[in-house]
């Protein structure tokens, strides 16, 4: 194909040579005729005319000539365009409210596009990335994901033929690093020896892990630096091998740095990195690496050259542990083999995913559809160029081209304003969202524009041109519409496809008003506290553990810290949180199945969550307790086991009544129920609520770390100052992290939930603009066209405000079918979204109600302006128009 | 015009093989080709003006012959097409197909009863 694209570039340049050339050519032809008919003995005048008829038409030759020569495509690119260009400068209103809106729409496709190709498919920065693995033990029957202990690793590592460099790492460990002073809360990685050379790395400065010093629990102290720590904290010392760092108050020398741009496998940037023999540091729960129920370890590998993602799974299904065999809850039964991709999100973070393409996908349908209707609407202004174009001699193909030429340029305009857009978009989301985690701690997420979603982009925003310039060009270029040019026959051929246009666009309006107005409203509620008043509650952590504190020492530090934050002006009322885990708990329902008295009853199951808590938990927190008793100073060890239940607990328990006093065994355990509480929300909106218990913190002899709830008087930041401030005066070493306020705590729980809520309200909110344009656009196109009965009608008597009514009914009839299928879309989307967020709300009526109204308001303003304009034209005017 | 013999109408496709031959016979003009595809087929096939220069520049186009400028027999500028090494390919592919194709109509039109 490479002459014809030569010879259409040499036409582009040299057209005017190429076409000289051509007449050139042809003349000498005739010439050589007109020759040889003179040679014959014809006259000279008679030759010259006998020559020309037999060349017959020239003009015809020239241009079937110059079109087989692949001129007649580029000139027409190149004239077509221009034309484009000229007519848009005719109308720039049109192509600037396209190019906006369609570059707005776009810019949200190419945000969602960035942002889940950070979070699901970019590769690391490291050589050759796209062939690490990761290999994931399941549990569950493959429901939950898991970790692997250091024996499993080894036998995985020993084993795979088809994975190599098998490094294990628990990626990321909370650390309290002291250099030169207090201790600041890091997060670190625990990488095995073979970590970074299976990932292809080299050390800026000094070296990485020797594998002897990977081979001995607890013996080597060796540290490697995160490129930025070494920056930031040590200014690019040069002489960094060899300091000293105390992490979680043990030594550790620093033995190298690594390269720039690596942050570790998490979104949370891993700042240092330890040998897994010194896992302890990083995880008090094990005190040794080697132990087979210390599983904490992910494992990460390079598919060997010729294996493939199917061949390492079949190898890794036939190579799990044997004990691997059992099928008790949160036991590792299988492994998967998945490649190293993105950031791995959870559920709700995907569920935000979906909401962010289904608003960004409709809004840039919804642009589609309103700038096809834009079009129609000036169809009628546009169809007497065609025609007299037509008449011109321009063949039909040509005209389409045209007008498909003019999209395809505002598509082109639109693509680079919504990179331009995207930009902004990612960047506000991300500082929003992304930045930092729910306590304010950093992470770190790649949302730079790349090559793939730009390409991406450039494909779609020209294919949207295309597409809805396609629509109007064909029904514009119909012949019999361009023959007869007959206006009204024109009209009734748009304006159908107008009304299908602005109804799609009114129903998506109201869905999305709805999705936005219930997950705006669902947020907000949940940050001001369901059965709670979280306003003047914040949180503190202590880990005693991280620095190696048995229980008792633990318990003595915590009884201390509480009895000085008690003391504190600040604090209205403190309690203690403890673990909080799911688990099944057994109930004796003495009247369940029960047909008399002395009938025994019967024992269920019922899956809860079990919930550690301090004294005056509820009094915090502000939940109303409906039943009973708090727990109090006396429930402690050796006390009787009590728990205190929710509401939704006592609902599925014991559904013919009685709550207090009855026993449930929670591990083993037979506690009685001293206290019935409302039910508190989750946190997490895409878990499936459960019913609650709670125990009391101190019945646990094996305390160690602890979450102190306090409620305050006064602004939340400096109370928590002096709340860590006095958690510090207990005992400087424990380390005190995660200070936080309840409605930020929240907030940041529905981090993407509310990510997916801004998309939605931001596409909604366009929407619902471009409804407005489209309908005050088609209304004017509408009047234009009756502008001749407006004019009889007001100069036979009619009262301007009829002419009104007349004109705004038309527009308003389309919408509210528009409406009624929107509110239909929006029930469904409600329901698709509440599968997925369990704890969001139904929408009630009001909502739709809201939604309906707010866009009929728009849509009536909307129309009645054009309206208003033609009912005040003097109908004189308005006759002679015609 | 000499109306000594019946003039043959081209079969589709025919005249981009008549070019393709005629210019591999050495670099011709427009005017030349035509002259010489009327006496080498003994006045049987005339090639119209309407056909030939289309046809000569979607060859050009197409690669399978190139065009320079040079200077005809009566000294003047005239242009002047040659066949390129992918012409002279398709030249000879074309040559093959249509000898099999007429032997073939041959065969079918002698076949007896």
């Amino acid at each position: 194909m490479f002459p014809r694209t030569r010879s259409w570039f040499r036409t582009l340049y040299r057209g005017n040579r190429v076409r000289g050339e051509i007449d050139e050519e042809l003349q000498f032809h005739i010439d050589s005729q007109i020759a040889e008919f003179i040679a014959g003995g014809m006259p000279p005048r008679e030759a010259r005319r006998q020559a020309r008829i037999l060349f017959g038409g020239l003009e015809a030759l020239r241009e079937e000539t110059r079109e087989a020569h692949g001129i007649a495509f580029a000139e027409a690119l190149v004239l077509d365009t221009r034309f484009a260009l000229r007519t848009i400068r005719r109308s720039p209103g049109f192509a600037a409210t396209a190019v906006v809106t369609l570059g707005l729409s776009i810019g949200a496709v190419a945000t969602t596009l960035t942002i889940a190709h950070a979070l699901l498919w970019k590769t690391l920065s490291v050589p050759a990335a796209e062939r690490l693995v990761e290999i994931i033990p399941t549990r569950d029957h493959g429901t939950e994901l898991g970790f692997v202990s250091y024996p499993d690793y080894a036998h995985f590592q020993a084993g795979l033929s088809t994975v190599e460099g098998l490094a294990a790492a628990y990626p990321a460990a909370p650390l309290f690093v002291a250099t030169n002073g207090p201790a600041r809360e890091m997060s670190g990685a625990l990488v095995s020896a073979n970590f970074f050379g299976m990932l292809g790395l080299r050390p800026v400065v000094g070296r990485f892990f020797t594998t002897e010093e990977d081979s001995v629990p607890n013996r080597d102290r060796v540290a490697v630096l995160s490129y930025d720590y070494w920056r930031d904290e040590f200014a690019s010392a040069p002489d960094i091998v060899g300091r000293q760092l105390e992490v979680n108050s043990v030594g550790f020398s620093v033995v190298g740095v690594a390269p720039q741009g690596f942050h570790g496998l998490s979104s949370r940037p891993a700042e240092i990195y330890l040998p897994t023999m010194m896992l302890p540091v990083g995880y008090r729960w094990c005190s040794v690496i080697n132990e087979v129920d210390c599983t904490i370890l992910s494992m990460y590998g390079r598919l060997k050259a010729g294996a493939s993602l199917e061949t390492a799974q079949a190898e890794v299904g036939g190579l799990l542990p044997s004990h691997w065999q059992g099928e008790e809850l949160g036991a590792n039964t299988g492994a998967i083999v998945s490649p190293v991709r993105g950031t791995q999100p959870g559920k709700q973070e995907r569920v935000a995913l979906a909401l962010l393409a289904t608003a960004a996908g409709l809004l840039l349908l919804v642009c589609c559809a309103n700038l096809a209707g834009l079009l129609l609407s000036r169809a009628r202004q546009r169809s007497s160029e065609l025609s007299i174009r037509s008449s011109l001699g321009a063949s039909r193909n040509r005209l389409v081209r045209q007008l498909v030429t003019e999209s395809a340029l505002v598509g082109v305009a639109s693509g680079a304003l919504g990179l331009g857009c995207s930009l902004g978009f990612t960047r506000a989301l991300e500082v929003m969202f992304y930045t930092s985690d729910y306590v304010g701690r950093p992470l770190r997420f790649d949302f730079e524009l790349s090559l793939p979603v730009c390409a991406l982009i450039f494909a779609l925003s020209l294919a949207v041109g295309l597409l809805y310039g396609s629509l109007p060009a064909l029904l514009l270029s119909n012949n019999a519409v361009v023959k007869q040019a007959n206006r009204r026959g024109f009209s009734m051929a748009t304006r159908s496809g107008g009304r299908w246009l602005i109804g799609l666009q009114a129903a998506s309006a109201v869905a999305l008003v709805v999705v936005a107005g219930l997950l705006t409203g669902a947020t907000r509620d949940s940050v001001a506290g369901i059965n709670s008043d979280p306003s003047n509650v914040v949180r503190i952590r202590v880990r005693p553990r991280l620095i190696g504190y048995q229980p008792e020492q633990a318990q003595r530090y915590l009884q201390d810290v509480r009895r000085r934050i008690e003391a504190l002006p600040e604090t209205r009322s403190m309690s203690l949180l403890g673990g909080s885990d799911t688990e099944h708990v057994s109930i004796d329902d003495p009247y369940a199945g029960s047909t008399g008295i002395g009938d025994r009853g019967s024992t269920s199951e019922l899956t809860v969550r079990v919930t550690e808590i301090g004294q005056r938990y509820f009094e915090t927190l502000g939940t109303p307790l409906l039943l009973g008793r708090e727990f109090s100073g006396e429930d402690r060890i050796g006390s009787e086991p009590v728990v205190i239940v929710s509401d939704s607990f006592v609902r599925s328990a014991w559904s013919k009544g009685g709550s207090l006093g009855r026993t449930i065994r929670i591990s083993g355990e037979e506690r009685r129920v001293i206290g019935v509480v409302a039910d508190l929300q989750q946190s997490a909106w895409h878990v499936e609520p459960l019913p609650g218990a709670y125990i009391p913190f101190w019945q646990d002899p094996n305390q160690v770390d602890a979450r102190l709830l306090v409620r305050v008087h006064g602004a939340h930041d400096p109370v928590l100052a002096a709340l860590s401030k006095a958690a510090q005066q207990a005992d400087a070493d424990v380390p005190v992290t995660e200070l936080v306020s309840m409605p930020r705590l929240l907030k940041g729980s529905l981090r993407s939930v509310r990510m997916g809520m801004t998309m939605v309200t931001f596409a909604g909110i366009l929407v619902i603009l471009l409804c407005a344009i489209g309908l005050y656009s088609a209304i004017t196109a509408a009047v234009t066209e009756r502008r001749r009965e407006i004019g009889i009608r007001l100069a036979l008597g009619a009262v301007p405000r009829s002419v009104v009514e007349l004109c705004v009914r038309d527009g308003l009839r389309t919408l509210i079918i528009g409406i009624a299928s929107g509110v239909a879309v929006a029930a469904a989307a409600v329901g698709v979204l509440r599968n997925a967020l369990f704890a969001l709300p139904p929408a009630n009526l009001s909502l739709y109600l809201g939604a309906s109204v707010l866009l009929a308001a728009v849509g009536a303003a909307a129309c009645i302006v054009p309206a208003r304009r033609a009912a005040s034209a003097a109908p004189v005017d308005a006759l002679r128009l015609e | 015009m000499p109306e000594t013999k019946r003039q043959l109408d081209l079969p589709q496709g025919t005249l981009d093989l008549l070019i393709l031959k005629t210019v591999a016979l050495g670099p011709q003009n427009g005017w030349a080709i035509a002259k010489r595809i009327l006496q080498l087929s003994s006045e049987a096939l005339e090639v119209r003006q309407g056909s030939l220069y289309p046809a000569l520049h979607r060859l050009e186009h197409r690669g399978l012959i190139a065009a320079t400028w040079g200077v005809s027999e009566n000294n003047r500028r005239a242009r002047f097409y040659a066949i390129t090494a992918q012409g002279g390919e398709r030249l000879a592919d074309e040559t093959d197909r249509w000898q099999e194709l007429t032997i073939a109509v041959a065969q079918v039109l002698d076949a007896r009863a």
